[in-house]
């Protein structure tokens, strides 16, 4: 137990309540350093407007996250150290870096300058030769990043000292999630790229050029039968569902999404080039099946789930099988309840019926 | 058959449809991967719809579950959502943001791709991953 007690959002009152509150509405939670902080709305205020304002300093997004692990490091704060690693996962760090980052080093010689100088800096209490900072300067940073460099090192020691004094407890599980990046700035992780590489690529048909479907498909077999997946772009994953037609009514927003996003959609067993099922063979209950084994075969994770009409359904029942993996839920013209009054019983109805079915 | 000829019409031309935005070939290859065998397969989707016990027990369990707190978003087109789902999705996940695709039908997203994929990315910056 830490300390001093977290404030909790409902029973945050007076200024606090309001930076309290606006957090959880944004972010989900309050993290335990922030409850702690509540006590003094002052504290709070000073800390989160700080935090938001630096948020515009001029260093790229990996030395930063490189330096505030490294610095969590150093100071041994569980709590920071978690904390840290937490932004460094958001920032693009990936495991090697971040290991690499708990040690000081970095693999970019400018980085490793900048990390460096945040060891001496830590270790030294600040006191750090003059020489030191020519090394920044030799390394290429100018006067604007070595005063931001100084400013993100302070800042991490302030947050790792804090919870130290205080001995907040770690949060439960940080949300780990991943923002959306251009391009130029986020690396294909080689598993990514070794995963696509090994899977076959399903043979095109006439029907399909790739002026209409600009994508590779794959297949993955799900009771017996293939299922088609088409799976694009790096970044968060979004994993797009559906039940009855097939993926195709996905082309054009994936084709905007998958700058910034990892987007995956598949055509439910029997629709679009996935196998065809016999008559009758259709139920949610197999599309939910395949929602769970596209997750699981293409680990998916920090999913957020698209799912559209049918795809409510089956594509929450099969994604709650992972149901820790799951950040957020778009519904798309979708339900996802037992369909109950005449109107939405006898649409089904309609549409499901023999003479309809032709 | 003309029963058959009208729902392929639907489905893809008139304002409901996927393909009222689709170029000839788009149009085309939208049918084709749905197919005699795999519109009946729709058939049995929607049939099974009414009667999925097990999966409806199983999405009502997460939803009030283990996804309880995740951050909802819904997408709905302007013209089409006579049973009034979107109010249902708001008193299960009050927080939930709620867009409305201006003279949208059942597939928001080939009305307005556009504004559809900048509803999730804005969506998933400001509340899924701030």
């Amino acid at each position: 137990m830490s300390f001093v007690t977290p404030i909790e959002p409902n029973t945050a009152s007076g200024a606090a309540k309001g930076l309290v509150d606006g957090l959880k509405q944004r972010v989900g939670r309050v993290p335990n350093m922030i409850g702690i902080m509540a006590h003094s709305p002052a504290v709070l205020k000073g800390y989160l407007e700080f935090t938001y304002a630096i948020q515009e300093i001029s260093l790229p997004p990996l030395l930063r996250a490189q330096l505030g692990v490294a610095v969590a490091a150093l100071t041994g704060s569980d709590y920071f150290i978690s904390l840290a690693e937490s932004f460094g996962r958001r920032d693009g760090l990936d495991a090697e870096q971040t290991a690499a980052a708990r040690r000081g080093e970095s693999s970019d010689p400018r980085y490793a300058a900048a990390l460096r100088f945040a060891a001496t800096m830590v270790r030294e209490q600040g006191r750090v030769p003059a020489t030191e900072v020519e090394a920044l300067r030799n390394a290429g940073f100018g006067d604007d990043q070595i005063v931001e460099i100084v400013t993100l090192v302070a800042l991490s020691v302030f947050r790792g000292t804090f919870n130290l004094a205080l001995g907040t407890d770690l949060d439960a599980p940080l949300r780990r999630c991943d923002p959306p990046r251009p391009p130029s700035e986020r690396p294909v992780t080689d598993t990514l790229a070794e995963l696509r590489r090994s899977r076959t690529l399903l043979s095109r048909p006439p029907w399909l050029p790739a002026t209409v479907w600009p994508f590779g498909t794959t297949t993955l077999e799900v009771d017996g039968r293939r299922v088609a997946v088409t799976d694009l772009g790096t970044g968060p994953v979004l994993l797009f569902v559906h039940t009855g037609f097939w993926s195709f009514m996905w082309r054009d927003a994936i084709s905007r999404l998958s700058t910034e996003f990892r987007c995956v959609c598949f055509d439910a067993p029997g629709t679009g080039r996935s196998d065809r099922l016999p008559t009758g063979g259709a139920t949610l209950a197999r599309a939910a099946r395949a929602t769970e084994a596209v997750i699981r075969d293409l680990d998916l994770n920090d999913i957020t789930l698209v799912v559209h009409d049918l795809g409510g359904p089956s594509g929450i029942a099969g994604a709650s099988r992972t149901a820790e993996r799951i950040r957020g839920l778009c519904a798309v013209n979708a339900f996802a309840w037992r369909p109950s009054g005449l109107p939405f019983r006898g649409m089904l109805a309609l549409m499901g019926s023999a003479p309809i079915r032709g | 058959m003309s029963v058959l000829t009208g729902l392929l019409t639907w489905v893809t031309a008139t304002s409901f449809g996927v393909g009222r935005h689709l170029d000839a070939p788009s149009r085309a290859a939208f049918l084709e991967g749905i197919g005699p065998q795999g519109l009946r397969t729709f058939h049995d989707y929607l049939r099974d719809a009414r009667s999925a016990t097990a999966v409806y027990h199983e999405v009502e369990r997460a939803l009030t579950g283990p996804l309880r707190q995740v951050p909802l978003l819904t997408i709905f087109g302007e013209r089409n959502d006579p049973l009034k789902f979107q109010p249902r999705w708001k008193a299960l996940f009050p927080e939930a943001r709620q867009v409305v695709v201006s003279k949208g039908n059942h597939f928001p997203m080939c009305d307005d791709p556009d504004l559809v994929a900048t509803s999730i990315r804005d969506w998933y910056r400001g509340v899924v991953c701030p």
